[in-house]
């Protein structure tokens, strides 16, 4: 039995050393392993989808927290994880992610692309949010200084979230554009704009049927 | 002990005690002679003996005797003027009495010896147990004196069939233990059971109760208690009252009890003398001190190395963010801060008074705020072992329990995160689940409607009620 | 002594046994029928198996084999201790399988697999009557945790897909349900000849848990439940306390890991108990 306590010591030194091949990431040891995402915008460019991702890092206890923004460029959604995944030491941690800003062109056609790779991370909620952004691009959606709150992208988050609830904007989250999809039923999105004075601001929803089609709500 | 002897010979008789007693000079005989010629030796040790009760109802009486020669009837029945003297015949037994502070008389013509009871060795006198304060309620406490103690119960509970039942352990102590029950209340099973085990022991000294706790109880290797142990004579009454037994071990002020339950570890000694809503939320915070205790370290080790996505998102920054360049892991750095702990509070608890406070203020205070801006540590570690340590004092006798399952659990987060928490828990409960003491289940009473003997569990009914409602050790349901 | 297990605490393992399932159960509407149906079959089936014990006098499964020829009872007790093994590693397999997926990547299967066993050896050699009386109060707890959960997720669901859920009505049976008949030779051991109530109680409540879990995915996730791994775990996650515990299916995962452990254990005792008995040379082994 004491000799079977001493395993004890050795297997939690192991605990973690393993490499991971799961695309979940794990909190272990340092702090600086992983990098907590707010927000992401989505977009296309000459055939390349290019990503920004929000993430956000407090640098002492008593420090503010602070957004940074990074793009990277690939040419379909999991590339585009991966690659952000290996620029940094660190490894995105979209638990914390609430909302995902994507381009008009986006929401009518790859929806399903992206929903399945976003599924296939165990570190995204199924409570994600997705917005469409109308007269700028996603990224300047997401980069817009907000009154509310330092980081643009929560701030984001909150206001879709009490828009659905006071319903003007149509619950869908993520989960449920996934079973509409499925069903061939027609979705409802939240679309956000820039307003005069560079704020994102919410507008009215749009209704993206099974083929692309759109109408706005 | 020694084989002897004694003939009707006073200076023979004087000799033998002489002999054995040879090198110890505390052993005082003093002989009295009365006009008459009636000739006596009284043999008693220094120091252990009340002079005044020699001198006046033993020496005295003799003295002015009238007689020449008296039987040891006599001698103590109309000449010593004591309330408890008795003819002794088995010599061994003279021995430890006079060992204990008694006196013996022996008398020319005479081959029993006379033992008077003489004891008057200085004494602690009875206080409140420092570690068993009361906010209501009765402030004594047992002191070292066994008869003082067995007094102390007797006083509280005024009945016939309160029943004493002496023995003398330990081949050189000789230690006097007491198995204290009140017959027709205590289960017959329980006081046999008792009295084998205190049979078995095979000691060569009992210097405190604990020696007799490790020899009976059950589960050795259970940090939980399977023994009761309390310094206060009204807890011992209520035991009693509940059908349990009491251990009274001389010159220790700590009582056993048996059988123990978990449901007791968690009843504060003053449970039953304050008002029913205020005990029984009392009861309900001191279990959920415990609970928290065991497991916030894992909790947040847990939390931290497998499933951040429980925290709110600034609580995460904000944690990461104090773990900035501090340099051991967070595991590692609880391991260590809750080590670090036991030691100051060792070295607390064994530190005289003032020194003790100031220590734990520069240890605690001083050392943890200067160690978390030196980034030696990070502060909410420093909160997480705080936390725990400052709840595992609700409960004092778990304590040395939750010691142990804080670092088990610990482990088990740190592999499995709240998966292993949650089956580590899970484990203990088995442990207790299968835990005996005295034969009586260590959950009783609270597993939700199993066994349950009583209606007074987490939340303690009136005593209004409890006439009938009240646990009885050993019983079925009423 | 012989080990006694309460009506309450056999009626208590009964239900845990059946809510182990909860994390990998199938999430289509037919499905969900026939967990439904399965339950009250099973029910039934308990029922009448107590009853026609207690008509013949017979306490238990053990005592049932070996009042018939011994040529017929001990091969039938091997069989009863093989399949209780056999439930025990799959056990392991899916839930070392489940961890591996949904939260410890790191920990190679076979660690996590030997996690439950060490579990379950611990609680098995401490006989039934402790094992069962530990599946008393975690019944308690993961049926509490499990309605929480089917509670706070109840605003997500969709009530169209629950109006279409009558015309998927069926008489299937679900297998899952035919591993409660070695849980159920094993827990009616008591003194006494085996009481109906409690442990019939018991298959209900596990079943009808069983049921709403899958149901409560079901409703939730819709089609999107094909997408997702473990859609009775994933849609346990769908709902938010403010900021706080967002994504909440660990601890409901925790419940029914719980009851998981209790069920491997129960099926070592089965097994080490059939082998013993089946097996004299066995006996002299301690636990």
């Amino acid at each position: 039995m004491k000799k079977l306590l001493l395993l004890i010591p050795c297997i939690l030194m192991l605990a973690g050393c393993q490499p991971i091949k799961n695309k979940r990431v794990e909190l272990n040891q340092n702090a600086g392993q992983i990098l907590p995402i707010s927000a992401l915008a989505i977009d296309k460019e000459d055939d390349l989808y290019k990503m920004t991702i929000e993430s956000i890092r407090q640098d002492s206890l008593d420090g503010e927290v602070t957004p940074e923004y990074f793009t990277v460029k690939a040419d379909d959604f999991s590339k585009l994880f991966y690659n952000a995944d290996m620029m940094f030491a660190s490894r995105l941690y979209l638990s914390h992610a609430s909302v995902v800003i994507i381009s008009e062109e986006i929401a009518r056609f790859d929806i399903d692309k992206l929903i399945d790779s976003l599924i296939q991370r165990p570190d995204v909620r199924l409570t994600l949010r997705i917005a469409v952004s109308e007269s700028a691009s996603p990224d300047e959606i997401l980069q817009a200084p907000s009154v509310t709150d330092g980081i643009p992208g929560m701030a984001l988050s909150s206001l879709i979230e009490k828009r659905t609830k006071d319903q003007t904007f149509k619950d869908f989250p993520m989960f449920r554009i996934l079973d509409y999809r499925l069903n061939g039923r027609d979705i409802a999105l939240p679309v956000l704009i820039l307003s005069d004075d560079g704020h994102a601001a919410p507008d009215s929803s749009i209704i993206i049927s099974k083929d692309g089609g759109i109408k706005y709500a | 002990m020694a084989e002897i002897k004694f003939t009707t010979s006073l200076e023979h008789n004087i000799q033998v005690l002489k002999n054995i007693f040879k090198d110890d000079n505390t052993f005082i005989t003093r002989k009295a002679k009365s006009k008459n010629g009636l000739s006596c030796a009284v043999c008693f040790f220094d120091g252990m003996v009340n002079n005044l009760a020699i001198n006046q109802s033993i020496i005295r009486p003799i003295v002015s005797c009238y007689e020449s020669t008296v039987t040891a009837e006599t001698l103590a029945e109309t000449i010593i003027q004591i309330n408890d003297s008795i003819v002794q015949t088995d010599l061994n037994k003279m021995l430890s009495a006079m060992m204990y502070g008694d006196t013996v008389i022996l008398t020319e013509g005479e081959s029993r010896p006379v033992v008077v009871n003489t004891k008057g060795f200085s004494v602690r006198s009875s206080s409140e147990p420092d570690n068993e304060r009361v906010l209501r309620g009765p402030r004594e406490g047992f002191t070292e004196v066994f008869m003082t103690n067995l007094s102390m119960i007797r006083r509280r509970l005024n009945d016939s069939r309160l029943k004493f039942s002496f023995s003398r352990m330990a081949t050189h102590s000789q230690t006097a233990v007491c198995l204290c029950y009140i017959e027709g209340v205590t289960d017959d099973k329980l006081v046999k059971e008792i009295k084998k085990r205190l049979n078995n022991i095979d000691l060569d000294g009992i210097l405190d109760a604990n020696y007799i706790a490790e020899c009976i109880r059950d589960e050795q290797n259970s940090p939980f208690p399977t023994l009761g142990t309390t310094e206060r004579p009204d807890v011992v009454a209520a035991k009693l009252l509940e059908g349990r037994v009491a251990i009274i071990t001389d010159g220790s002020p700590v009582v056993l009890t048996a059988p123990c339950i978990l449901q007791e570890c968690i009843q504060a000694n003053d449970d039953y003398y304050l008002p029913v809503m205020q005990a029984s939320l009392a009861r309900i915070i001191r279990s959920a001190g415990v609970l928290l205790s065991i497991i916030i370290p894992a909790l947040y080790i847990a939390l931290l190395y497998y499933h951040a996505e429980l925290l709110p998102t600034r609580m995460l920054l904000a944690i990461t963010a104090a773990q900035k360049g501090v340099p051991l892991p967070p595991l590692w750095e609880i391991f260590m801060l809750l080590i670090v702990f036991e030691i100051l509070k060792e070295a607390g608890a064994r530190t005289p008074g003032v020194i003790g406070s100031t220590m734990s203020i520069v240890g605690g205070l001083v050392l943890g705020q200067s160690a978390v801006s030196a980034r030696i540590i990070s502060a909410p570690a420093v909160i997480i072992v705080a936390i725990a340590a400052v709840t595992g004092l609700a409960a004092p006798k778990l304590q040395n329990a939750a010691l142990y399952l804080r670092f088990v659990l610990l482990v088990c987060s740190a592999l499995f995160g709240l998966y292993g928490l949650i089956l580590g828990l899970s484990s203990v409960l088995l442990h207790l689940c299968a835990l005996h003491s005295c034969s009586v289940p260590y959950l009783l009473n609270l597993l939700p409607r199993v066994n349950a003997h009583t209606e007074d569990r987490a939340i303690r009914i009136s005593w209004r009620q409890m006439k009938n409602k009240r646990f009885i050790a050993g019983r079925g349901k009423k | 002594m012989r080990d006694t297990l309460f009506p309450r605490w056999q009626g208590a393992f009964l239900a845990v046994f059946l809510l182990a399932d909860g994390l990998y159960l199938e999430t289509s509407p037919e499905y969900i029928v026939s967990f439904f149906v399965s339950t009250l079959i099973f029910a039934l089936v308990t029922f009448i198996y107590l009853r026609l014990l207690a008509y013949f006098n017979i306490r238990d499964f053990e005592a049932l084999c070996l009042k018939i020829p011994s040529v017929v009872g001990k091969p039938l007790l091997i069989i009863v201790g093989v399949f209780a093994v056999f439930v025990l590693i799959l056990s392991g397999l899916r839930l070392s399988k489940f961890w591996q997926i949904t939260a410890f990547p790191a920990i190679p299967q076979y660690l996590s697999m030997l996690v439950l066993f060490f579990v379950a050896w611990r609680a098995g050699r401490r006989g039934r009557t402790a094992v069962a009386m530990w599946a008393y109060p975690t019944a308690y707890l993961c049926i509490f945790i499990v309605l929480l959960s089917l509670l706070i997720t109840i605003s997500n669901s969709s009530a169209e897909y629950a109006m279409n859920l009558p015309k998927y009505f069926s008489f299937s049976i679900s297998p899952r349900f035919l591993y409660l008949i070695p849980a159920l030779l094993l827990c009616t051991q008591t003194e006494n000849l085996p009481t109906t109530k409690h442990c019939t109680i018991g298959v209900i409540i596990g079943g009808l848990g069983l049921t709403l879990i899958s149901l409560r995915a079901y409703l939730v996730l819709g089609l999107a439940c094909s997408k997702v791994t473990y859609p009775c775990f994933a849609a346990a996650g769908v709902f938010s306390v403010g900021d706080f515990l967002q994504r909440g299916e660990v601890i409901f995962a925790c419940a029914i890991v719980l009851c998981e452990a209790v069920r491997s254990s129960l099926m070592l005792t089965l097994a080490i108990t059939c082998f013993r008995s089946a097996i004299p040379a066995l006996r002299k082994f301690k636990r």
